[in-house]
């Protein structure tokens, strides 16, 4: 037996129901190595990290997993455990009201006859953190620690827990500067024990400074491996995005016309920390135009555009002038009353109601049209919906199903329809095409489109870049907070966005 | 073959029917099973005593259904009662006569609000302040209350409670109007449609353009202005003050709700289930009583028929 390869996935292939999300994957990790794991949102990496680390029965993909040349079943979390896999997931699994102690020790604790072993388990704790050079006392809480110290402390814990293989999904995502200069220094060091690293990240630079060989998957397929000495960041961009592009983005000119949302040096304070998650950021849109905001998961686009309609927990700084006149938005109420709809990200979340009908979710925004001397009426809703239901192909029988019995993309329709109801002359729209299937994308692209004809401006948030290429007359990149580019029409592709997005230009 | 189809359909739809609107089918089983199980059930007496007895009870689940639309819930109803039948005796025997009956009012909708502001405003979990707001009621009732006599009878209230207009005795009549109100406000209204959505997903719902934060406060004033309503029905039929009354009612309240087919998640609910769900716990303890089965075993009952009426509503 060769133990050439610490871990060593042969053929994975992972379905959920009809849609492949790993396809024959091929990956192979050596002891000692930190190995780069990319792609876009989608790409299937999370998929092959959690099939590696036991979130799925055995049975239920096809393929092998030898460690250190030994074939091996991994069905659960435990058994991942046993065989000395850890992974640190992006959301933190860490209990904020416990100390950082008894989260290292959490389920493990040392005992004496009466009880937890405090003492011990402090010292041993203190001890971890010193090999971590973290200057932190262990009895602190962990919801008084950064994110990035969190972080580390989970790492920590990982480690603690004897892993031979280290899975980090995105762990730069929270961290400032300083703090991933740190932890790349840990992860230095940590590689000369001979504990092997898969490091996933949307971060090309981290790639480079850190990994020695860097795979890159696309579509739930393994596009290749790279020697990272060997490869430069065309290469590896190339690599990421190399797909067709689908011919779904219909073509329509519409007329350009005046500046009617117009927002100046707009910064956004970080909820929980003493920085700023938007920062100082200028952006124009015009009547009859599409204007896409690109960026990585957390550049900070969803901050800025809730923040400006007064849908973010944190109030923004700057200015904000509709139609030329400067405004100031408290809540979304105001901002619909202004003409300004919102489709926000996660419609299960805050698009829908998913236990009331299509017609109350679609009508939910614009009451104000069905209201007659202060009383709702009915049938002007069932109108107003029925219109907008035909308008849209919203695929029911009936109005008054629950919104829940729809598809995915029916649903997003429902959402859109919401908004369209209001009437807006401004409309954003943040991931409107994530988790809907072709059809009903192209449907909405198609809507899209049409409102831009008809004069209305509208923004679209979205990380899909052949969507956003698509879509869009002119594409703002941000990347941490800033906004890091501006990209005309026939500036659009998806390296152009990529570097903007990654921090390389 | 077709037929056989049809009448499959047929079924699967009357099982729908039967499910989601359980409190009715249960309801009118329960009254048929009484005419047979006891010759007092179905006399004239002993239905309007029933109907008034509960009409009460109703109300304050009326209120109670508003507010657990929204997903909230108010644990005080049973003091707001307990204040609402001292204050209201006092209020009387003081002489300010019909006027007390809009002072006690007013001062609900009042202490609902506070209610409601603790929630909305200060994030204080629903259960925590209307505890909170439990204690407080109950104290100043006491505190009003202790060493004065508040006999009211003779006044206009208990005479009017006990009297009926066009036949209907007058508390009925109370229920039946505050059920049309609040038929109207749920349906009808901004409002109304508003709390849904908050009880549905309050972070859409504020998204939408719903004014969360005020609809939650006006929950608790109308929940709190329901409860006084019932709390001034007691205090005509006792035709006194005491700070002995409302205990319980809470519970009560929650369980017609529940009964009623509403989520304590929030977000559905129906007024006219909720009534028969409080009228169905009414014939219930009526039957009971009639056959003599004594209070403790009818606790055991009631505490049944809630577990079976949830999961009856789980299995739709």
């Amino acid at each position: 037996m060769s133990n050439e390869y610490a871990v060593e996935m042969r053929d994975i292939t992972k379905k959920f129901g009809g849609l492949i999300a790993v396809d024959s994957v091929s990956f192979k990790v050596k002891p000692g190595e930190i190995h780069a794991l990319c792609g876009e949102n989608g790409a299937g990496k999370s998929t092959l990290m959690n099939v590696l680390t036991g979130k799925f029965l055995a049975s239920s993909y096809s393929g092998e997993i030898l460690l250190n040349g030994n074939k091996v079943k991994i069905n659960s979390p435990k058994d991942a455990k046993k065989e000395k896999i850890t992974i640190v997931h992006q959301e933190l699994e860490l209990i904020p009201d416990l100390s950082i102690a008894e989260n290292i020790f959490l389920g493990n604790q040392p005992t004496t006859a009466t009880g937890v072993n405090w003492k011990k388990m402090n010292a041993e704790a203190q001890d971890i953190l010193e090999k971590f050079s973290l200057n932190l006392n262990v009895k602190t809480k962990i919801k008084y620690l950064t994110v990035g110290q969190q972080q580390l402390v989970e790492i920590a814990k990982a480690i603690y827990l004897g892993g031979n293989v280290l899975i980090l999904d995105e762990p730069s995502a929270p961290l400032t500067g300083r703090e991933i200069d740190f932890l790349l220094a840990t992860l230095e060091k940590l590689k000369k024990t001979g504990i092997s690293i898969i490091y996933i990240t949307h971060r090309l630079e981290e790639v480079f400074k850190l990994s020695d060989r860097v795979s890159v998957m696309r579509d739930g397929k393994m596009i290749d491996t790279f020697s990272t000495k060997e490869i430069n960041v065309e290469e590896l961009v190339a690599a990421m995005i190399g797909r067709k592009m689908e011919n779904m983005y219909p073509d329509m000119d519409t007329e350009v016309g005046d500046v009617t949302l117009e927002i100046s040096n707009y910064s956004v304070p970080h909820p929980l920390y003493d920085t700023n998650i938007v920062e100082d950021a200028s952006m124009k849109f015009r009547a009859g135009e599409v204007v896409g905001i690109s960026g990585l998961l957390g550049a900070g686009r969803t901050e800025l555009m809730s923040a400006v309609i007064g849908a973010y927990k944190m109030k923004g700084n700057g200015t904000v002038k509709l139609n030329g006149k400067e405004v100031k938005f408290n809540s979304p109420a105001a901002a619909i009353k202004a003409g300004i709809g919102y489709v926000t990200e996660d419609r299960k979340m805050t698009g829908l109601i998913l236990n009331q009908s299509i017609r109350f979710n679609v009508s939910m925004a614009s009451l104000s049209r069905i209201i007659e001397h202060g009383v709702l009426s009915p049938s002007k809703e069932k109108v107003i919906v029925n219109e907008l239901k035909d308008g849209l192909h919203i695929k029911t029988e009936n109005i008054e199903n629950p919104v829940s019995s729809l598809s995915g993309g029916n649903q997003q329709k429902v959402v859109l329809a919401k908004w369209l109801a209001t009437k807006p002359g401004i409309l954003i729209l943040d991931e409107p095409t994530r988790g809907v299937d072709v059809g009903a994308r192209f449907e909405i692209y198609m809507i899209i489109k049409e409102l831009a004809a008809q004069g209305n401006t509208i923004i679209i948030i979205s990380s899909d870049l052949p969507e956003i290429i698509g879509i869009s007359n002119r594409v703002y990149v941000m990347y941490e907070g800033k906004v890091h580019g501006e990209l005309l029409k026939d500036e659009l592709g998806e390296d152009s966005i990529m570097r903007y997005a990654t921090g390389i230009a | 073959m077709e037929n056989m189809k049809k009448e499959k359909k047929g079924l699967k739809k009357f099982t729908d029917f039967a499910l989601s609107n359980f409190v009715i089918v249960a309801f009118v089983i329960l009254f048929i099973s009484s005419y047979f199980l006891s010759p007092a059930f179905f006399t004239k007496n002993n239905l309007l005593s029933v109907l008034i007895q509960n009409s009460i009870y109703a109300i304050c689940a009326m209120g109670m259904l508003i507010i657990i639309i929204t997903g909230g819930i108010d644990l005080s109803t049973g003091a707001y009662v307990c204040i609402v039948v001292c204050l209201t005796a006092g209020l009387i025997q003081d002489g300010h006569g019909v006027a007390s009956i809009f002072i006690v009012l007013v001062m609900a909708l009042g202490i609902g609000a506070v209610s409601g502001s603790m929630v909305a405003f200060l994030n204080i979990a629903p259960f925590i302040a209307t505890l909170a707001m439990t204690t407080i009621l109950k104290g100043a009732a006491y505190m009003y209350q202790t060493g004065q006599n508040r006999r009211i009878d003779g006044t206009f209230l208990p005479k009017w409670v006990k009297s009926s207009t066009l036949g209907v005795p007058n508390p009925v009549l109370v229920m039946i109007v505050v059920y049309l109100v609040v038929l109207f406000v749920l349906n009808r209204t901004r409002f109304g449609r508003g709390i849904y959505a908050i009880g549905g997903n309050k972070e859409t719902a504020y998204l939408a353009g719903i004014k969360v934060k005020s609809y939650l406060v006006l929950s608790y004033a109308l929940g709190g202005m329901c409860f006084a309503i019932s709390g001034i029905l007691l205090c005509g039929r006792l035709g006194m003050g005491t700070a002995t009354v409302g205990e319980g009612y809470e519970m009560d309240a929650i369980a017609s709700v529940v009964i009623g087919g509403a989520s304590m998640n929030g977000g559905t609910g129906s007024v006219t289930k909720t009534i028969v769900g409080a009228m169905f716990m009414g014939v219930l303890y009526n039957i009971m009583n009639l056959m003599g089965i004594a209070s403790y075993p009818q606790m055991i009952v009631k505490g049944v028929v809630i577990v079976l009426a949830v999961l009856l509503y789980k299995t739709k």
